[in-house]
């Protein structure tokens, strides 16, 4: 009788290990080919992107609900920021912001796409050698028309609504934050609204997560007349003495 | 019973250096059967021999099972084992994993999150012969690989290949830097408006597992066949001009 023809154990644990390999790199491809950290994904993007190489100054969680890894990145003359997002969600975004000032400079972490979120970070980079500490004041002010727990409108003049639905109130709130030192440098502020009476099921923000929401809204910052408030930031920056080292601003047009 | 239990002793003392559980009981197997033979052999030889006697002779020309175990033991090494046991594992998981992946879009092969390979926008025109120049920028190859004539424009294909599979290159990159020149010499970069709500822009046609292919129109009212365009990127990684003759016109039906 013909002996039946049976590779050795050996091989067959190489064609096994040979086969597994190839479905695992298969199965990685079609999910998109996730990194494991948040920096190997901002540093595939800058390839991606064909940028040149830039110095991370921060890696963070944000403070929305999905806490989502966020990367900031400086380079010659911008500040890249990562939002490291799964495949299911749209894949990470990568955003260019277009200015970077003369000593530190203030990003806005950028709008998610969600007004009903409680939180928005700004980040603070290039900060003054030996900063131990810093504190940031954030201005917003606009105009709304009706309850602060109902849908409202916002804008930035009281002519720009419909005076007969009502008459336009005054919205005006300063928030002081301390800001969170990152472990690569950077300075990480994040601010929160106090407002409780938002309607998730009926999909109402109330005024001040609307408003916060602007703040984290790029073209809050670049936008003329169009934009709804009027926002103004400013950070101040601490050595381990409490003696101030240096100062950043950002502000809506005409805020300065 | 007795003498069962005396191979049955015997067979634990010889198999029982044998880490590898599998390869212990196949050698105890055959084990077994090599003094059961024996047995029978006795049996045959000496018909009226009592069984605790045949057990007994048969054991003893087994030989020691002491020496035996250390023997064994030095033969079987377990690590060969486990190691085809978990590539075995690992075999069913992976192709398992890759099933449920797959399962999970609209296409046999492919997940509707990320396919592998997609080509989901027209050719225009047959692959430019005139021009098979390429550049390599930031780790990818660039390529004109086609173009045509179609209504009051040239549309072009730029290919970017690399082996960095898990890398393809982002539409953004062509966005924010390519600057397409058209035969009369006019610079169209990309993003810039053409008419009224209308930019030029990258599309992304297709791709496979080493390249994107995209998608570029250059409005161009007078064309001529052979005429030649030109693509020009500034990066922060670096830059190229290629240039291409197109000659074909295609018509919309």
């Amino acid at each position: 009788m013909k002996k039946r023809w049976k590779l050795s154990r050996g091989k067959r644990t190489i064609i096994n290990l040979v086969l597994s390999a190839l479905l695992l790199v298969l199965t990685w491809g079609l999910m998109g080919c996730p990194l494991p950290t948040a920096e190997m994904e901002f540093r595939r993007m800058e390839r991606t992107h064909l940028l040149p190489r830039s110095e991370i100054q921060g890696i963070f969680l944000d403070g929305c609900r999905n806490r989502t890894w966020q990367t900031v990145g400086v380079q010659e003359d911008r500040v890249v920021l990562l939002e490291s997002r799964n495949l299911s969600e749209g894949g990470s975004i990568m955003s260019i912001w277009p200015g970077r000032t003369e000593g530190a400079t203030l990003v806005p972490i950028p709008w998610n796409g969600s007004e009903f979120e409680k939180e928005r970070d700004i980040v603070a980079v290039d900060v003054p050698e030996g900063t131990a500490s810093a504190r940031l004041e954030l201005n917003m002010a606009c105009w709304y028309q009706g309850e602060l727990w109902e849908y409202t409108a916002i804008a930035l003049r009281p002519e720009d609504f419909d005076q007969l639905k009502g008459v336009p109130k005054r919205w005006d709130k300063t928030y002081i934050v301390e800001g969170e030192l990152l472990k690569d440098g950077g300075v990480l502020f994040r601010v929160v609204s106090d407002d409780e009476g938002m309607d998730v099921t009926q999909n109402i923000a109330g005024v001040e997560r609307r408003v916060l929401d602007q703040a984290a809204r790029w073209e809050t910052y670049f936008r003329g007349e169009h934009r709804p408030v009027e926002c103004h930031v400013e950070a101040v920056f601490f050595d381990g003495a409490g003696a101030e080292l240096g100062r950043a601003a950002l502000a809506t047009p005409g805020q300065g | 019973m007795k003498d069962n239990l005396s191979v049955l002793e015997w067979l634990d003392i010889a198999v029982s250096g044998i880490r590898f559980g599998p390869d212990r009981a196949a050698v105890r197997k055959e084990l077994d059967g090599h003094i059961e033979d024996r047995m029978a052999d006795l049996r045959r030889i000496f018909p009226n021999i009592p069984q605790e006697e045949a057990c007994a002779r048969a054991l003893s020309a087994m030989g020691d099972p002491e020496e035996l175990k250390i023997s064994l033991a030095r033969v079987h090494r377990p690590w060969l084992g486990w190691l085809w046991t978990a590539s075995k594992w690992m075999r069913w998981c992976t192709l398992a994993a890759f099933l449920l992946i797959c399962a999970g879009g609209n296409d046999h092969y492919q997940s509707v999150g990320f396919p592998l390979w997609m080509d989901w926008a027209a050719h225009y025109g047959e692959p430019v012969t005139c021009s098979p120049e390429r550049a390599e920028v930031g780790g990818y190859t660039f390529q004109i690989v086609e173009g045509a004539y179609r209504e009051d424009g040239i549309v072009l294909t730029l290919r970017a290949s690399s082996l960095r599979f898990w890398e393809k290159l982002d539409a953004e990159a062509l966005n924010n830097g390519l600057t397409a020149v058209a035969p009369d010499g006019t610079r169209l970069p990309m993003g810039q408006e053409i008419e009224p709500g209308v930019f030029s822009t990258v599309y992304l046609a297709r791709w496979d597992l080493f390249s994107r292919e995209f998608d570029i129109y250059v409005p161009a009212e007078r064309w001529e066949p052979g005429a030649w365009v030109s693509l020009e990127l500034d990066s922060g990684v670096g830059g190229f001009t290629l240039s291409a003759q197109v000659t074909e016109e295609v018509t919309e039906p």
